[in-house]
């Protein structure tokens, strides 16, 4: 049953196991796609390539009809943000260009690698922006809803590095799959100890979860091991729940959704390997 | 009070950039703005909220059509936020970034990374477009405000102005990042601030002869045309 979830969020699903076999070499991809719909009107989403599909370049892995033009990309650096801006089809390749996209950071930091000014325009073109499974990005969409279909094929392992030094990294799940993120085959916390920080985007702000182990909250008998970590207090995540005890305020389970992103804050001095595993009993 | 004053002076970010917002209207064709890079500039204009309901009736509507009412400028802060046309698109506004920019008097929602947090507050603004054969922003105050003495009349000068819109500004020190810039372009979806945002484009309309300012309810005319459906 739980396999039947993978990859079903509202939207279609097709998949079929494809192996190849090739001087002794064994592997063994599912293959499919998924979609997510990017809300328009200049709302930012925050959202994940969910499948690997070559160099994992924009124009891939947004499929031809997605993007209509004007939107903005915001991939992290590990410190901040490049910024793209995507000038619709054939704009900057039709000139010689790279891509069409460019440099959209004010002031201008152009930090880009290898973008090119084009003085003509006063634009700096870029490479084209990629995004690999456990990545995340923000878009910036002016126009209307846009569905992208994912294409590509699920690694059956995966292996995230979290920095550490309380370094905020933008993540998702490479696996595809709705599902608690504490559970598998998400398993976000598997090598969590305590005081990690989870901020998932809302649409216009962030939920904002602190992780204080394994059994600490399920212990006392609350929902999840997460509390609401926001500051101020906005005590604004849905179905969280007062412990007077501890002054704190225990969340629901963390729910990790299909093509969705989020950002974590690790304290700790080492990195987190978050690793996944998917096999058939998931 | 100090937490007041900072917000009361911060610089909140917002987004003037993006494709498909700007056209021209001659009362016969209209369509997205071309012509070489630019050929037409864009401002956006501003006031704090607390300013905005201090205005008396006649005054909200007058500051709505500055091209009837020229005098209401001085009601208007200039936030800083500049654009120009692009010729890689029609209707296209570009620079000064697609990122966000800081906006002057327009407050942050502080350390919060959601809009409204910390006591944040909406500014109320308008967007202006015009070409620029009427010269700067400095210029075109100075046009306004000398009741019309514009460089060039009628086709082949054009002004415009957005309904009056309000929403919130990113920017802050909010984390994980700070609250993202807001587009001034963006309905109320995009900061969950009920009725915010609804500009959905600007017109600009041929700057007319003089006789015929008093029937400038031109600029009442893009209000509009423009305002949103909710």
């Amino acid at each position: 049953m739980r396999t039947k979830t993978l990859l079903i969020a509202g939207a279609a699903l097709a998949l079929s196991l494809a192996t190849s076999q090739a001087q002794n070499i064994y592997s063994a991809n599912i293959v499919g796609y998924t979609t997510t719909v990017i809300p328009g009107g200049s709302v930012y989403s925050l959202i994940a390539n969910t499948l690997n599909d070559d160099t994992n370049g924009v124009t891939e892995i947004f499929n031809n009809t997605f993007l209509k033009g004007s939107e903005s990309l915001f991939i992290w650096n590990g410190s901040g943000y490049y910024v793209y801006y995507y000038w619709g089809a054939g704009v900057g390749t039709g000139l010689g260009y790279l891509s069409d996209w460019t440099d959209g950071s004010y002031p201008p930091t152009h930090n880009i690698p290898n973008e090119v000014y084009d003085s003509s325009d006063d634009v700096y073109w870029t490479p084209i922006p990629t995004s690999k499974p456990g990545q995340a990005m923000f878009i910036l969409n002016p126009n209307g809803p846009e569905t992208n279909i994912w294409q590509g094929s699920i690694s059956l392992s995966n292996n995230v590095v979290i920095p550490g030094s309380s370094a905020y990294s933008m993540i998702s799940s490479p696996i595809p799959y709705i599902g608690d993120v504490a559970q598998a085959p998400v398993s976000l916390t598997a090598n969590f100890t305590s005081s990690e920080l989870l901020f998932v985007w809302n649409g216009s702000g962030y939920y904002a979860y602190y992780y204080w182990g394994a059994g600490v909250g399920t212990g006392l008998g609350y929902p999840s091991d997460w509390a609401d970590a926001s500051y101020p207090p906005t005590h604004n995540i849905p179905g969280e729940v007062y412990d007077s005890s501890d002054d704190i305020w225990w969340t629901l389970p963390v729910t990790n959704n299909i093509g969705q992103g989020f950002f974590m804050l690790n304290p700790h001095g080492s990195a987190i390997n978050w690793t996944q595993v998917f096999n058939n009993n998931n | 009070m100090i937490a007041g004053a900072t917000l009361a002076y911060s610089q909140g970010t917002i987004i003037l950039a993006t494709g498909n917002v700007a056209f021209t209207n001659n009362g016969v064709a209209s369509g997205p703005v071309k012509g070489a890079n630019s050929a037409y500039y864009f401002e956006v204009l501003d006031m704090n909220q607390s300013a905005w309901t201090a205005l008396s009736t006649a005054n909200q509507a007058a500051v709505y059509n500055l091209l009837a009412n020229p005098s209401a400028l001085a009601l208007w802060t200039d936030t800083g936020v500049s654009g120009r046309n692009s010729s890689l698109a029609a209707g296209t506004i570009a620079g000064p970034s697609t990122s966000g920019s800081s906006a002057i008097n327009w407050p942050t929602p502080g350390t919060s990374a959601n809009y409204g947090g910390g006591g944040q507050t909406p500014d109320y603004y308008t967007i202006l477009g015009w070409s620029a054969n009427e010269g700067t922003w400095a210029t075109l105050q100075n046009e306004l405000n000398a009741s019309q003495s514009w460089n060039v009349m009628g086709d082949g000068s054009w002004f415009g102005q957005t309904p009056v819109a309000f929403n919130y500004a990113g920017g802050g020190s909010g984390l994980p990042t700070p609250a993202a810039a807001v587009s001034v372009w963006a309905g109320s979806a995009a900061t969950q601030l009920p009725g915010s945002g609804g500009v959905s484009g600007v017109i600009l309309l041929p700057i007319p002869e003089p006789s015929t300012m008093v029937l400038a309810g031109l600029g009442g005319l893009s209000l509009l045309l423009f305002r949103r459906r909710h």
